[in-house]
């Protein structure tokens, strides 16, 4: 109980009865709050009263605290009951015990500290355990030694942040935050897929309208056309709801965060969110709509055994059905019905792989005898007039008509297993000797299968990745040569021959071989080398050899063809063909004797 | 100054036929044999008649033989000598008078097919720099093809060419390794001594057990290669115009191979302050 408002940290002033005094004079109550006197003792529940003219603590509500009071000749202690922990001192001055607040000496100040950080002390203790483990450890009683104290995580700990942050949890959001279609585009891109599409693309793009969550996709052959497209679906969609884009959210990847980008936002005003570095999370709707988009064309690629190749197909149809399908759980309504203002009509939807009949619309000059129509494949809906895009079996190409009758409720087992039935039984069941037979009666259904339809697809269009090195051209571990490298080898290329002749008849099919050594010949008529003679029997013919050298540069270019003709000195005989044979050769020693007394003259 | 098909030049005083040449029959008289006049490349005689030939072509123009070194021709016209120096068929010539090498070149030129004239800068693979104090000769270029060809190039460099107590014996116990291998790098460098003393005695160390060499002796000529690689820019100076005065050096290391008891000695002359001649012998 005090007086005196000042000392309150904390305070509600409602005046709430009153405190009756020894000699029976009674005290009005304004308040009660929270006193901090220093800054770590802090007294709770302090009674303000009128007219007081000491501060008074309440025995019996420091016991309700889970203290204990000891009285001795000169002083009082107050410790924590459970740990015999000291909380703060009194002192007796004549027959009243009195706390001074305001000068506490620094040991106890050392010791208030210490039970501060008790909590933090056993959180090392127990391995950095949670606070709140904690806690339950001590209420439950299930541990013997741990203190009775409030364990509250008031900082934060650096090692525990170290060791154990995670991740930002991302919340849903439960309410849309824009008002209206265009205010913001998600973008994103998935692939390089592994298989190229009929169309010739490897990447699929992502576009979402925040508002209408309304879908686009675009399918591009490498990530350098994303912008050319983005361009032409901003201009596009931008007329079609004379609105204007307002922002566009994508990620950090160089088809987004680019030059060009860069330009066209800051020409029309756009703004370009980027998700922060390595969350894509915060980009959540187009992955999550990446996820879907995914998926389900997985589903239906597979349910038909269609072949892979079929995938951007596959992709856009999904995107197509469920701009008209999926439910915006604010709004309840489709993105369709949202972005467009009209309910969407399924009506005219078809099973996608299922089997259809194209009509040989006078597309081909057909006979009066030749089928109508042909087999294909339902692949999707035509983006730009009231169309189905079939895969033609017989031509093996993709077509826009209208004119498809569809047979959706052939099982795609059986379809895909049909054909080889159909063979089988030609093998086997039926005779031989017979000519081809047109149609094969099923033994158990009865239904016909006319066994030229069974047109199989191309599995994969292969694009070969491993280059062998057979076809490679010129040297790999050559590295690169400039052009004025190479400018240099064919100014001698052209001039001398690349080969190195293993033998005269070789040599001489080469025209700059046989120039070589035509060279040499002419330099023997030029020097009076020999005389051609009749030939008599004593003479000892000595055999020749042409010898041939390339002479390359610095550089290991080959500059200069060499031929050279010599004797076959080892056929020689002494005392017939040769006498002396010694000559003299001049030692390094005298060269270099020479070289020093020239330096020396 | 460098003479082309030198051996072509050679007279032969003896008869040597040769056979016609497939592809460049003469159709009159296919049965006809050559009957050379002069050398041909391959012939036992042909070094010796060039240097007949040539020999006697310098002393007809006025040339003196050196009485040791019988390939050194010297002229000597009023006060000034022009020297030649031969080397099969590479010639070095000087003079302090340039109208006498002019006079020398043409008349060369006349007599026989010459190339690469000029002033020496290459000559049987030194390579010849003359500057304003002195001339330098080193082989760079032919280190380095060197360590090039025994795959040593990247190797790290050590500063010494051997260590310091290394000393080698047969080592008959020790692993073989490819003889050929190893007399290609003592051969290789031992023409690289051509201008690098400070290897010639370890090459000639190695250069003793080439007929049975092992791993150990490998591995120090390997030596020798890492410690070409940082020097391989060393050469030789001859500094301009110090006083001629031969200098002789010797010694020997008394008895230093512990199987035969047999000493290595070294020698190397100074002429002023250019070495000229050093060697190397146990």
């Amino acid at each position: 109980m005090t007086d005196d408002s000042k000392k309150f940290s904390k305070i509600s002033h409602k005046a709430s009865g009153h405190v009756t005094y020894g000699d029976n004079n009674r005290g009005k109550i304004l308040g009660t709050g929270k006193v901090r006197s220093s800054s770590t003792v802090e007294i709770k529940d302090v009674l303000l009263v009128d007219g007081l003219k000491h501060n008074l603590l309440s025995i019996s509500q420091l016991c309700d605290k889970n203290l204990k009071v000891t009285f001795e000749a000169n002083h009082c202690l107050i410790c924590h009951a459970s740990t015999n922990e000291l909380v703060f001192v009194g002192k007796r001055i004549q027959n009243i015990y009195m706390v001074d607040f305001e000068n506490t000496s620094f040991d106890s100040i050392a010791c208030l500290f210490a039970k501060n950080d008790e909590p933090w002390i056993w959180h090392k203790r127990l391995a950095h355990i949670h606070m709140g483990h904690l806690n339950k450890l001590v209420s439950k009683h299930l541990v013997i030694g741990l203190p009775d104290i409030k364990f509250k995580s008031d900082k934060l700990c650096d090692a525990c942040q170290k060791g154990k942050q995670v991740k930002t949890s991302f919340k849903s959001k439960q309410h849309i935050s824009t008002s209206n279609p265009l205010e913001l585009i998600h973008m994103d891109m998935f692939g390089p897929s592994r298989t190229r599409s009929l169309g010739g693309n490897y990447y699929a793009l992502v576009l979402i309208d925040d508002y209408s969550q309304f879908t686009w996709t675009f399918f591009i052959s490498s990530k350098s056309n994303t912008f050319q497209v983005f361009r032409k679906f901003a201009k596009v969609v931008q007329n079609e709801k004379d609105l204007k884009i307002k922002s566009i959210r994508s990620d950090h990847g160089g088809e987004f965060q680019n030059e060009s980008f860069k330009k066209f936002c800051e020409h029309h005003g756009i703004s370009h969110n980027f998700s922060a570095p390595r969350t894509p999370q915060i980009n959540g709707v187009v992955e999550r709509k990446n996820r879907s988009l995914e998926e389900l064309a997985r589903t239906m690629l597979n349910d038909n055994s269609l072949p892979k190749y079929f995938w951007a197909d596959v992709v856009s149809t999904t995107c197509h059905m469920l701009n008209r399908v999926l439910i915006i759980h604010v709004l309840k309504l489709t993105p369709y019905e949202i972005f467009k203002g009209r309910k969407p009509n399924v009506s005219y939807f078809k099973a996608f792989g299922c089997k259809c009949f194209i009509l040989n619309n006078g597309k081909s000059n057909l006979g009066k005898f030749d089928s109508k129509a042909d087999e294909g494949i339902f692949l999707g809906y035509s983006l730009t007039s009231k169309a189905y895009r079939v895969y033609n079996k017989r031509t093996l190409t993709i077509e826009e008509s209208i004119h498809v009758a569809f047979d959706e409720f052939i099982d795609s087992q059986a379809n895909s297993s049909g054909p080889r039935n159909s063979a089988e039984l030609i093998s086997t069941g039926v005779d031989l000797t017979q000519p081809e037979p047109e149609i094969v009666v099923y033994p158990s259904s009865g239904a016909t299968v006319t066994s030229s339809s069974a047109v199989e697809l191309p599995t994969d269009w292969i694009v070969p990745k491993n280059i062998s090195l057979d076809n490679i051209i010129g040297d790999i571990s050559k590295g690169v040569s400039t052009r004025s490298q190479l400018g240099q080898f064919y100014l001698n290329v052209a001039f001398v021959s690349q080969l190195d002749p293993k033998s005269v008849s070789d040599a001489l099919k080469d025209d700059h071989w046989f120039l070589a050594m035509q060279d040499e010949l002419d330099q023997f008529k030029r020097n009076d080398i020999w005389d051609l003679v009749p030939r008599t029997k004593t003479q000892q013919i000595i055999r020749t050899k042409w010898v041939f050298r390339n002479k390359l540069d610095d550089s290991g270019m080959i500059i200069k063809n060499k031929a050279r003709l010599v004797a076959k000195g080892y056929c020689q005989e002494e005392g017939i063909d040769y006498d002396e044979t010694y000559a003299l050769v001049a030692r390094l020693e005298a060269i270099r004797i020479l070289l020093a007394i020239s330096s020396l003259l | 100054m460098d003479v082309q098909s030198a051996f072509l030049n050679g007279f032969i005083k003896e008869e040597v036929y040769v056979a016609q040449l497939p592809g460049f029959t003469n159709y009159e008289f296919p049965d006809h044999v050559y009957k050379l006049k002069k050398a041909l490349y391959g012939l036992k005689q042909a070094h010796r008649s060039w240097y007949e030939r040539l020999s006697e072509f310098l002393i007809q123009s006025g040339f003196r033989r050196g009485k040791v070194d019988s390939t050194l021709f010297i002229k000597k016209a009023k006060n000034d000598l022009l020297f030649v120096q031969i080397y099969v068929d590479d010639i070095i010539f000087g003079s302090i008078n340039t109208l006498l090498c002019q006079e020398f070149s043409k008349s060369m030129q006349d007599e026989f097919e010459m190339s690469m004239m000029g002033e020496l800068h290459f000559f049987l693979g030194l390579q010849i720099k003359q500057g304003k104090h002195g001339l330098f000769i080193h082989q760079s270029k032919y280190c380095t093809e060197l360590l090039k060809k025994f795959n040593m190039e990247t190797c790290k460099e050590s500063s010494t060419p051997m260590a310091i107590n290394c000393y080698l014996d047969t080592n008959a116990t020790g692993s073989a390794v490819d003889q050929t291998k190893y007399r290609g790098m003592i051969g290789s460098l031992l023409y690289l001594t051509a201008s690098r003393p400070d290897i010639m005695h370890n090459v000639c160390v190695c250069a003793r057990f080439q007929s049975c060499p092992k791993e150990s002796h490998l591995t120090t000529i390997k030596h020798i290669l890492k410690y070409l690689i940082g020097t391989r820019n060393l050469g030789l100076w001859y500094p301009h115009g110090s006083t001629i005065s031969l200098v002789g050096y010797s010694d020997s290391d008394f008895r230093g191979c512990k199987t035969d008891r047999k000493s290595t000695s070294g020698t190397c002359h100074l002429l002023g302050c250019s070495l000229i001649s050093w060697h190397s012998k146990k």
